[in-house]
């Protein structure tokens, strides 16, 4: 187990690895000189070339490239090229925000959609299964932004009921999340009603109902059970979307999160952040994904003795 | 061996007949048909109703006219721009560049994760290396990555948005060929000594390629979706440049007081993904019945 444990973190190198050279690859492909873009359009040529040298930007892309993933390599992330300030500071400032949005999501998500899947799946093809599923498909066409700032204007204008942006309080954070399970929770219901559909026409689920057992216990004790692997796995990836979703309801609710860190170096073109949250995104969603694959073992025993072996 | 290849073609027909049968049962699916295709004649016909001109320039002392007045029949905003000439203009690039991420990521991940699928071995395993690494992070997280590197404009958008739909493509279209790759109707034809081209073209695409149309439909959906929370965000398309995510953006701070001014966007984004999707949705069922529970 353990080794297996080893074996999954050490793949996560080779994707940092990819990602990050790409993204250098691709700036330095790019138009536009970043050390321009740092000192904007008054500087000296004199003084650009300090600044570059500075940088270590003078040097061949690969060079610079090496040279940021061995400081990457003693925990340094380098600086902002606008602000100045160090990324990974004002990062762990940030995460908590994004990682509490993503949790309550979650939350919400699990406890809306798993038992709307399973009633849709119990009651297959029947006015509320179709209802669910027509607004499912809705709710995955509406854009996560529009949504926010109709739920804005609903919740904080109109009703008074929440906070209409910034952080502070527990309350602050219900209606971004609200937005952001409202884009997963489509994908959410789809996949449990289709996973406890493969499930319910089981013999053994038909072996329960002519015991007697009742419709409630066959679908607790038989149908979720043996149903919940995908359900697990689309979960992850609905913890893992947060992240990106969080771009954009951060924006809209004035979080200070990372996802509000992500588009303020993506509009000013501030390279280091955006390597630093893409390197930290892709180390959360490898782990959550590990997770995942561990929660199998948890709930499905012939999971775990494929570890074992 | 002509007579063998009529027949052949006749019966790609008839299957293919079965599909249109099956989809055209499915009412929310010609639905979304009937309503893109009108979106899309709107919005292609723009030049010849509405001048581009009214688009971009301001008119402040008109500012604000609400839905319904006199010229303006979707009002204009608050630099007094025609509401309605700002939005058929935005459809075409917010429609058009959806459709362009489509083609050129469908044309990329078909052509990757069938090399992947179908020769297997070390190309598999390469390719399917770099698809794990392009898929460690959520889409649009990689799209405003690529973004930020390449800069702002249409076309670095379009690219970004492409990258980051191509593995997701080149891995459906790769599972797909695995499960015909072995089947016996593929060693048949290699026993006849039918060419690697041959195959790949006459046997394995018509029979894998459901799946891919279908993924390729619902990322229509998310691409249009993406390109609007791109100009939202200000990272794509930049004002005045009219696109629907930046017209909503452009709007943000009025729409308490001019609900029109929000509305009438974010319903034009959400009827377009919705008539997408609906649309993937009778796909499936269509290519697939047996998929139909």
């Amino acid at each position: 187990m353990l080794k297996y444990i080893v074996r999954r973190i050490f793949l996560i190198i080779p994707v940092i690895i990819g990602l990050t050279l790409f993204i250098y690859l691709v700036l330095s492909l790019a138009p536009g000189d970043p050390v321009t873009l740092i000192m904007g359009q008054d500087a000296t040529k004199a003084q650009l070339e300090v600044k570059r040298v500075e940088l270590g930007m003078d040097k061949p892309v690969l060079v610079q490239y090496f040279h940021y993933m061995s400081k990457i390599l003693s925990g340094d992330f380098g600086t902002s090229w606008v602000t100045g300030k160090s990324v990974i500071t004002e990062f762990s400032q940030r995460a908590p925000y994004t990682l509490l949005l993503a949790i309550v999501t979650l939350m919400i998500t699990v406890v809306v959609g798993i038992p709307f899947g399973v009633l849709a799946a119990a009651k297959q093809n029947k006015p509320i299964d179709n209802t669910t599923l027509i607004f499912a498909l809705v709710f995955s066409s509406i854009p996560a932004f529009w949504l926010g700032m109709l739920i804005q204007i609903l919740f904080a204008l109109k009703l008074s009921w929440f906070p209409a942006m910034g952080v502070g309080t527990i309350r602050h954070i219900f209606l971004p999340a609200l937005t952001l399970s409202m884009v997963n929770l489509a994908s959410q219901v789809r996949m449990t009603r289709s996973s406890m559909l493969d499930v319910i026409n089981h013999d053994y689920v038909r072996t329960a109902r002519a015991k007697g057992a009742g419709e409630f216990r066959i679908i607790l004790y038989h149908v979720i059970r043996n149903g919940s692997l995908p359900v697990i796995t689309s979960l992850g990836i609905a913890f893992a979307n947060a992240f990106g979703g969080a771009v954009v309801t951060e924006a809209v609710f004035s979080i200070p999160g990372i996802g509000s860190y992500m588009i303020n170096a993506a509009k000013t073109r501030d390279i280091p952040i955006v390597m630093g949250v893409i390197i930290f995104v892709a180390i959360f969603v490898a782990v959550v994904n590990l997770v995942v694959d561990l929660f199998y073992a948890f709930v499905d025993p012939r999971v775990k003795l494929g570890y074992l072996a | 061996m002509k007579e063998n290849e009529k027949k052949g073609r006749s019966e790609s027909r008839s299957q293919l007949g079965l599909i249109i049968f099956r989809f055209q049962k499915n009412k929310l699916a010609i639905l979304g048909l009937c309503v893109l295709g009108i979106l899309l004649l709107i919005v292609l016909c723009a030049p010849l109703y509405a001048s581009y001109e009214n688009a971009i320039k301001q008119d402040i002392p008109n500012a604000f006219q609400n839905v319904g007045s006199p010229g303006h029949i979707l009002g204009t905003d608050a630099y007094g721009r025609d509401l309605f000439t700002r939005m058929v203009y935005g459809g075409q690039i917010s429609l058009l560049a959806g459709i362009s991420v489509v083609i050129l990521s469908l044309t990329a991940g078909v052509t990757v994760g069938g090399i992947a699928g179908y020769f297997g071995g070390w190309k598999d395993t390469v390719i399917m290396r770099v698809v794990d690494i392009f898929m460690a992070v959520p889409a649009l997280l990689l799209s405003l990555a690529i973004c930020t590197a390449l800069g702002e404009g249409a076309r670095n958008m379009v690219i970004a948005l492409m990258v980051a739909d191509i593995p997701r493509i080149a891995r459906i279209t790769r599972s797909s060929i695995l499960t015909l790759r072995d089947q016996e109707f593929i060693e048949a034809a290699k026993c006849c000594g039918t060419s690697t081209y041959r195959i790949i073209v006459k046997h394995i695409l018509p029979n894998g390629i459901g799946p891919v149309i279908v993924t390729a439909t619902l990322t229509l959906g998310s691409a249009i979706l993406n390109i609007a929370s791109l100009g939202f965000l200000g990272v794509g398309i930049n004002s005045p440049t009219p696109e629907w995510g930046t017209i909503l953006s452009d709007n943000k701070a009025h729409i308490r007081y001019y609900p029109y001014l929000g509305l009438i966007p974010g319903i034009a984004i959400a009827i377009a993904v919705m008539s997408v999707n609906f649309v993937g949705d009778g796909l499936r069922d269509a290519l697939d019945p047996k998929m139909k529970k």
